[in-house]
């Protein structure tokens, strides 16, 4: 992105400062031989008129101090910049935040304390009431698993003469 | 041996600034004085709003306050103020497209309290002077809205913020020979918009 090509120094001084009567003059006396460029100077410099002309609001008499102001009562609020000087402010908020985290750290391992406790009754209920038999009763564990399920014809018949 | 550059006064006030304490209040509420104008110049012609700027501008510089510790004296503070400025316009500019009733209520030109007014009140024009220089300014401020942001940030830091080319390049993140062509551009458009009142004669400064 270059300038345009006829860009030259005297264009480059109106568009970048304010001229004084006197660079202008001497600006349009540099230019006079030059119709063509003495007319964009006239152009150039009709545009800065415009554009230094345009009214703005002024700054309120109490500008800085509002500024200020605001300053003090955004530290107040988050002591992030006066951080350094101000860090002991921090500390009570510090406190309370590692409290709560170990309040509910302790109120957590507290819950898993008495969560085991009770796992460990309900076991101890149930090896009572089913022991694990001993070695001596699975020795015939393979003859009894190849057994079959499925009643026989004769089984049945059996079964419903002595429902009769 | 050389003597030592001159220190930039606006640098020393920032490191004053930085460095903390009870003077950096002193330190920042001299620099807001000397640059407040220049800000809430700039602001107002990025938005236009003149409600706005005042409060813009003062966001800028309680942002400048808040981000000091990360000012480094190799940059001039006229760049580092007016990149922090140009980017809440922005900010405020992209606010404005995403809620577009929030600027419904902008002052018109014809408003009391508008600033057309107040100066054509300060120079005690004509009725008839006073209306067709605010139509004037009404249109330069319409033509400036129409150029494009990069075009307009480089004219309003070269014309309100008096920042030279490398300054505006460093604000706007490009070289300076892009800048040149950034301001070149949108002065000519500016020139095309408004070419009926810099050819007739309309606009004479009152004395």
């Amino acid at each position: 992105m270059n300038p345009a090509p006829d860009h030259n120094d005297w264009l480059d001084e109106v568009e970048r400062r304010r001229l004084g009567s006197e660079a202008v003059s001497a600006l349009r006396q540099q230019l006079a031989n030059r119709p063509r460029e003495a007319a964009r100077l006239e152009a150039e410099l009709a545009l800065n008129q415009l554009l230094d002309a345009q009214p703005c609001p002024r700054a309120a008499s109490n500008f800085t101090h509002r500024v200020l102001a605001e300053i003090v009562a955004q530290e107040s609020r988050s002591p992030a910049r006066s951080g350094r000087r101000l860090a002991w402010l921090r500390l009570p908020r510090f406190a309370i935040y590692a409290t709560a985290v170990a309040a509910l750290e302790g109120g957590w391992w507290q819950f898993q304390l008495h969560k085991r406790g009770q796992l460990a009754a309900t076991v101890s209920e149930v090896s009572q009431v089913a022991a694990i038999p001993g070695v001596a009763w699975l020795q015939d564990f393979e003859a009894i698993q190849s057994f079959r399920t499925e009643p026989q014809p004769g089984d049945v018949a059996l079964l419903a003469a002595l429902n009769e | 041996m050389a003597p030592a550059p001159p220190v930039d006064p606006d640098v020393e006030l920032m490191l004053r600034v930085k460095r903390g304490g009870q003077a950096a209040h002193a330190a920042f509420a001299t620099l807001v004085e000397r640059w407040q104008q220049p800000v809430i110049s700039f602001v107002y012609r990025s938005l236009p709003d003149e409600m706005e700027a005042e409060d813009l501008a003062q966001a800028v510089f309680v942002q400048v306050w808040r981000t000091a510790e990360r000012y480094q004296p190799s940059a001039k503070f006229s760049t580092f103020l007016f990149t922090v400025a140009r980017n809440l316009c922005l900010n405020e500019i992209r606010r404005r497209t995403r809620h577009p009733a929030d600027s419904l209520d902008e002052p018109h030109p014809d408003d009391e309290a508008h600033p057309y007014r107040q100066l054509e009140d300060r120079r005690e024009l004509s009725a008839a002077d006073a209306t067709q220089r605010a139509e004037i300014f009404h249109k330069v401020d319409a033509a400036l809205a129409e150029l494009p942001e990069k075009q307009r940030t480089a004219i309003l830091l070269c014309r309100e913020g008096e920042l030279s080319y490398e300054e505006i390049a460093e604000v706007l993140g490009t070289s300076i020979p892009a800048t040149k062509s950034l301001i070149h551009r949108g002065r000519e458009q500016l020139k095309a918009r408004l070419k009926p009142y810099l050819t007739s004669g309309t606009w004479n400064e009152p004395a």
